[in-house]
């Protein structure tokens, strides 16, 4: 998977609009995104992560709807590491455009995206009108374990960029 | 900066068990990924407890944190065994540079903050819940400020290091 132009494009980016002489030519620029990457991170999984551990039957007191209010908070969370994301891509998009790691979590990041339009659009009317203490239908059930695991798999891959450049002792299709 | 025990280091850095974490394929970033992870446990439920603590998240505070205990505690140790081996692989990096000892102060906050607004909500009743104390709320800041400030401390890690002994 190499695709010269794409790379070109998103440095093009990064070069004209500014980002590119932050990461790259000042010593805060890489660290304070990380810092907030990590921020990101920590909002997502606080709110939605526990709202899907909530719903598989962790602290079955607390009211679902409690938790479910915090959504925006996950989703601001998410915003900020799509926008962080892009920076450290457009930066130096060869270190992540051909790394399997980052393509694993592209493919998670798709999945966690499309699970969440599944579970708003066939689960989240039945699960938030339960009463207290009713258990989580099925379906629910199921697209809050789907969340969680694709967001657990996001971290994992995230954590892996670093590592095995080339990654040719795990990646079956590099 | 005081004169750190190098040998002491050096001799950390070549036992057994930061030898296997150097030079197992997956045992180095299997550490790294089990981090995060607890990472994102113990703040997460950090971040509720604050949110909770601040008023922000009506009804969600006492049975939250009737059951977070056992999280914090898991999340901990998860993250204390998974910083324990990084650790041991590259100590002279991390154990020569103050951010390092920064970051453990402010976990230390923080936890101390979180088992104290846990506790503290023992003593709370459901009628509570719609005026919290001041000192409920000024903990619910304190514990934001500690976690993201240790969230920073520890990403600065990998940017602030002046010694490394062995790569």
């Amino acid at each position: 998977m190499g695709d010269p132009a794409l790379e070109d494009l998103l440095l093009a980016f990064s070069e004209r609009t500014g980002i590119q002489a932050i990461m790259l030519f000042t010593p805060w620029g890489w660290p304070t995104v990380e810092i907030l990457h990590f921020t990101g991170l920590c909002l997502l999984f606080g709110t939605i992560g526990f709202f899907d551990l909530r719903v598989l039957g962790w602290a079955k007191r607390i009211p679902l709807n409690a938790l479910h209010r915090l959504v925006p908070i996950g989703v601001a969370g998410f915003c900020l590491n799509a926008i962080t994301g892009a920076m450290f891509l457009t930066s130096d998009p060869d270190q992540y455009l051909y790394n399997p790691a980052v393509q694993t979590k592209a493919a998670l990041l798709l999945l966690a995206g499309v699970n969440m339009g599944l579970f708003y659009w066939l689960a989240s009317r039945e699960l938030l009108a339960l009463g207290p203490g009713e258990p989580s239908p099925p379906r629910a059930r199921f697209f809050t374990l789907v969340s969680l695991l694709a967001w657990t798999g996001v971290i994992a891959c995230g954590r892996l960029i670093t590592f095995y450049r080339p990654p040719y002792n795990w990646c079956f299709w590099c | 900066m005081g004169e750190f025990p190098i040998a002491l280091f050096a001799w950390l850095e070549n036992t057994p068990i930061a030898l296997w974490v150097r030079e197992t394929l997956w045992a180095f970033p299997l550490s790294i990924i089990v981090h995060a992870w607890a990472m994102a446990l113990l703040v997460g439920i950090s971040l509720l407890l604050a949110l909770g603590a601040l008023g922000v998240a009506p009804r969600l505070l006492l049975p939250l944190a009737e059951k977070s205990k056992p999280v914090i505690w898991t999340a901990f140790l998860l993250s204390l065994i998974s910083g324990v081996l990084l650790l041991l692989a590259y100590p002279a990096k991390a154990l020569t540079n103050e951010v390092f000892y920064l970051k453990l102060v402010l976990i230390g906050v923080a936890l101390t903050l979180d088992l104290s607004v846990v506790n503290q909500c023992k003593n709370l009743s459901p009628q509570h819940e719609a005026v919290l104390p001041a000192r409920l709320r000024l903990r619910g800041v304190g514990i934001l400020l500690a976690w993201f400030g240790a969230i920073a401390a520890g990403r600065l890690l990998a940017y602030t290091y002046s010694v490394l002994t062995v790569t």
